[in-house]
């Protein structure tokens, strides 16, 4: 392959990536199918997760819950009063930001660490209550949800995988826009100096508020569409090493970037999968790649590319 | 009854202040928060698991070695990974941390399995009767020890000239190493003695929380709650606040349900880390520019 | 027309007093330099005066608004911006992007509007984006404002910090410690450029700084502090010759 080939190359990548993830289904086995859905999901979990951590700087622990508000709402929603998919998708989302909203507010008063131990408590109080409080939840043995059905001309399975991607392309071009906007820039401001974000004018408590809002929103339809895709909840799916996975996720993928939230959620659905026959090496994959990911590239794999550039 | 209910809660509160001086003393020498405390101590806990019963050793032995071991493996962390990545934030530390929890945790898992295991009391149980009041002698020695280890870090803190070093570095830590302190080996000595007091706090708590790949993990969410009301940085609120929290929620356990003995806990961490995240009696810090 | 008035400001962090009655009267259109030995309280009273400290007593009034009533954030808004000592812009960033930080207060663009694309998000960050490349032009910088910020030399990403100070149409910049770190010839480039600005953008500028000679020979006003309290008040000539000046930097 010639240099401007791969510029070509480089130059179309988001169409060219698009059009391979439109006609992917329609290729392979169900199976790849139901994993690269699952990617979709997990990449609204690190996309979520990188807007509140990654740009505003505030480091939730407690990822796993958010998502598992979303999921539970929607299946009791689902189960209880048949509410469809279409529906329940901008629901959940605002349900969880709701809630989101409400867990803002006091984490915007405190300070780096004890955020994190709040979002980390959190994380543990909200399967603790999905266990708990079983009439509702279906406690220990969690619920099942009914698979949508959509009229069309594909299968359901399919038809779940383009929803997926179609909001997943929404938030991502949304994120997107959110970097380069006012809002971007007061969260990233917030997130390397919060000193100086004041003296620009910047409301602190308001736009770490916000940040929660925006994050837990599309953790909120992640963790929806997760319902749908997986069929079934339970509080044990959403437990506190699922948080850290997502951590995993942005550190390994790139703290702050749409790209490397996509490639943290490739890492962390694909890791597990390929090593399906040993119980804990994915564990231990992963373990090691967050340490080493820390040392050696802070940044992520996302800042490879720049890393070319500056060679030049 | 209520006598009985405020001794348990005493001897729960003990550990869970033994466990909470563990994660003081590294988070006031270097403002790191050991996330991977439980699974340290987890797999502290199945080697003495492995000392008793593969190897067969006598108890007191097991206890020996295994607190050795706690302290050294946390050492070793210290030394590999921690001061691997001096330079770098806080909080950057902290994650990689929890990669270490990971690793760990999956390497117990692995290697011994998920069945549940036992680890028998460090005394054998002789109850003692006085009126209607029962005394585990199990428990009572926990309590002695406890305080027994509490007792020797506090005076190894205030009376030894290593422990002075240590408790500049606590104040200001750049101010001490230009002072000479060597706080590399501070670090290291932190981090040792977080795991010997680890290994005990575990031999004392697994023996009544039996031992699977959760149940320290379980226990150690209790002591965090317990430091984060004390106040993380302060050793007194490790030890009123791990006492405080055994009381009170052993007694919400006996009198309302034992069912919402966790809930209430997670409520007090919740309440105190909003309208105080310093907790009882720790410092605030003043943000300077 | 006193434009800044600050009436017996104290602070003190924990007991120790940092500053000690305080008194200033700055008239528009200024250019003031407070200098004072190490610790002598200098930024202490910068942070006072944007409310980043609560203050123990004393009056602060700009243009006649008690600023003791706003919060940190509010104060860009009332027409008082600042630099940092150590530079504090983002380093991951463009130029520009870090100039239209400055900007946050004072721009109107609606956050749905901004999300989504719409064409008025558009235009109005567009608006912006010119006024910033116009500052940018005046300072001389504009060819480096795609770049980086992080991977430009020294001198021009404090260019990019008053940049920023600039954009939103201040009446008062506080500048902390301008020439560290630089050359005689770039202090006198900056000299230069501080003047113009104040004529051009009809500033007033409060400069704290450390090297004395470039407060003498440039600005117009001179406080001296030490330990807290203010011990020279009036032009260079005034300052060079007050005995308590030379004690506090020589000794006796």
């Amino acid at each position: 392959m010639s240099y401007t080939m791969i510029e070509k190359f480089l130059k179309f990548r988001v169409p060219l990536f698009l059009s391979f993830l439109f006609i992917f289904p329609l290729i392979f086995p169900s199976y790849y199918t139901y994993v690269f859905s699952l990617i979709g999901i997990y990449c609204f979990q690190t996309l979520s997760l990188n807007i509140l951590a990654g740009i505003t700087g505030q480091l939730s622990l407690g990822h796993a819950a958010i998502m598992a508000i979303g999921a539970y709402t929607t299946a009791i929603l689902s189960n209880k009063f048949g509410i469809p998919l279409l529906l329940l998708i901008p629901i959940s989302g605002l349900f969880t930001a709701i809630i989101g909203f409400f867990i803002g507010l006091p984490c915007s008063r405190m300070g780096g660490i004890y955020l994190a131990i709040a979002t980390m408590a959190f994380g543990f109080a909200v399967p603790e209550i999905c266990l708990k409080w079983d009439s509702v939840t279906g406690g220990y043995s969690g619920l099942r949800i009914k698979q949508p059905h959509f009229f069309g001309f594909v299968e359901d399975y399919i038809a779940l995988y383009y929803l997926i991607f179609l909001f997943l392309i929404l938030f991502l071009w949304i994120s997107h826009n959110l970097i380069a906007s006012k809002t971007g820039r007061a969260f990233i401001s917030i997130r390397d100096n919060e000193v100086v974000a004041e003296s620009m004018g910047v409301n602190l408590p308001f736009y770490k508020v916000l940040g929660f809002v925006i994050s837990t929103f599309i953790a909120g339809v992640g963790g929806c569409l997760y319902s749908f895709l997986v069929g079934f909840v339970s509080p044990y799916d959403f437990n506190f090493w699922l948080s850290i996975y997502f951590l995993i996720g942005i550190v390994v993928g790139g703290m702050g970037s749409i790209s490397g939230s996509i490639i943290g959620a490739i890492f962390i659905t694909l890791v597990p999968q390929l090593t399906s026959g040993y119980k804990h090496l994915p564990q231990m994959i992963l373990g090691a790649l967050l340490i080493v990911s820390l040392i050696f590239l802070p940044k992520g794999l996302a800042a490879i590319p720049s890393l070319f550039n500056k060679k030049r | 009854m209520l006598l009985q209910n405020i001794f348990i809660g005493i001897y729960v509160g003990s550990l869970y202040a033994l466990g909470g001086l563990c994660f003081v003393i590294i988070f006031k020498t270097s403002e790191i928060i050991n996330f991977a405390q439980a699974d340290m101590t987890m797999l502290s806990m199945f080697v003495a698991f492995f000392l008793l019963e593969s190897l067969n050793l006598p108890y007191y032995a097991v206890f020996f070695f295994t607190i050795v071991f706690a302290g050294l493996l946390a050492g070793f962390i210290q030394n590999t990974l921690v001061r691997s990545m001096a330079g770098k934030p806080h909080l950057s530390i902290i994650i990689a941390i929890f990669g270490v929890a990971l690793i760990i945790n999956s390497l117990t898992g692995w290697i011994w399995g998920p069945s549940t295991r036992a680890l028998p009391a460090p005394y054998a149980t002789a109850i003692t009767k006085v009126g209607n009041f029962t005394v585990y002698g199990s428990d009572l020695l926990a309590i002695i020890v406890a305080f027994f280890f509490m007792t020797a870090l506090y005076l190894f803190l205030e009376k030894t000239r290593f422990g002075m070093a240590m408790r500049a570095t606590f104040q200001n830590r750049d101010a001490a190493r230009i002072m000479g302190v060597p706080t590399h080996i501070i670090d290291a000595v932190s981090w040792i003695i977080s795991g010997i007091l680890m290994g005990v706090a575990g031999l004392f708590i697994t023996p009544l929380v039996y031992l699977d790949l959760t149940s320290i993990s379980e226990f150690m969410i209790k002591v965090f709650a317990a430091i984060i009301l004390g106040g993380m940085n302060s050793f007194i609120g490790a030890v009123l606040g791990g006492l405080i929290l055994g009381v009170s929620s052993n007694l919400v356990a006996f009198y309302i349900s034992t069912e919402l003995k966790s809930t209430f806990i997670f409520f007090i961490m919740i309440t105190v880390l909003f309208i105080r995240p310093t907790g009882l009696f720790g410092k605030k810090e003043i943000k300077k520019i | 027309m006193t434009q800044l008035y600050v009436e017996n400001l104290t602070k003190s962090f924990e007991g120790l007093v940092a500053v000690d009655s305080f008194n200033l009267s700055l008239e528009k259109g200024t250019i003031l330099g407070l200098i004072g030995p190490n610790g002598a309280g200098k930024t202490t009273i910068f942070n006072c005066l944007t409310r980043f400290y609560d203050i123990d007593s004393g009056k602060i009034q700009f243009e006649g608004i008690d600023l003791l009533s706003f919060k940190p954030y509010q104060i860009i808004q009332l027409g008082i911006a600042r630099t940092f000592q150590n530079i504090e812009l983002l380093k991951e960033i463009p130029v520009i992007q870090n100039v239209l930080i400055g900007n946050h207060a004072f721009s109107d663009i609606n956050f749905f509007g901004s999300i989504f694309g719409t064409r008025t998000a558009k235009l109005n960050e567009k608006k912006h984006i010119k006024r910033a490349q116009d500052i940018l032009r005046k300072l001389g910088i504009s060819e480096w404002s795609e770049f980086n910020t992080g991977d430009l030399p020294y001198g021009i990403q404090k260019m990019v910090e008053i940049a920023r100070s600039l954009i939103s149409k201040p009446k008062l910049i506080l500048l902390d410690e301008p020439t560290a770190g630089m050359t005689a010839i770039e202090k006198e480039t900056i000299a230069e450029l501080i003047t113009r600005l104040r004529d051009d953008f009809e500033l007033s500028i409060f400069m704290v700084e450390h090297d004395v000679n470039f407060v003498m020979n440039f600005c117009e006003r001179i406080c001296v502090i030490n330990y807290g309290r203010k011990i020279a008040d009036g032009t260079p000539d005034e300052v060079r010759k007050d005995p308590e000046v030379i004690k506090a930097y020589i000794g006796d």
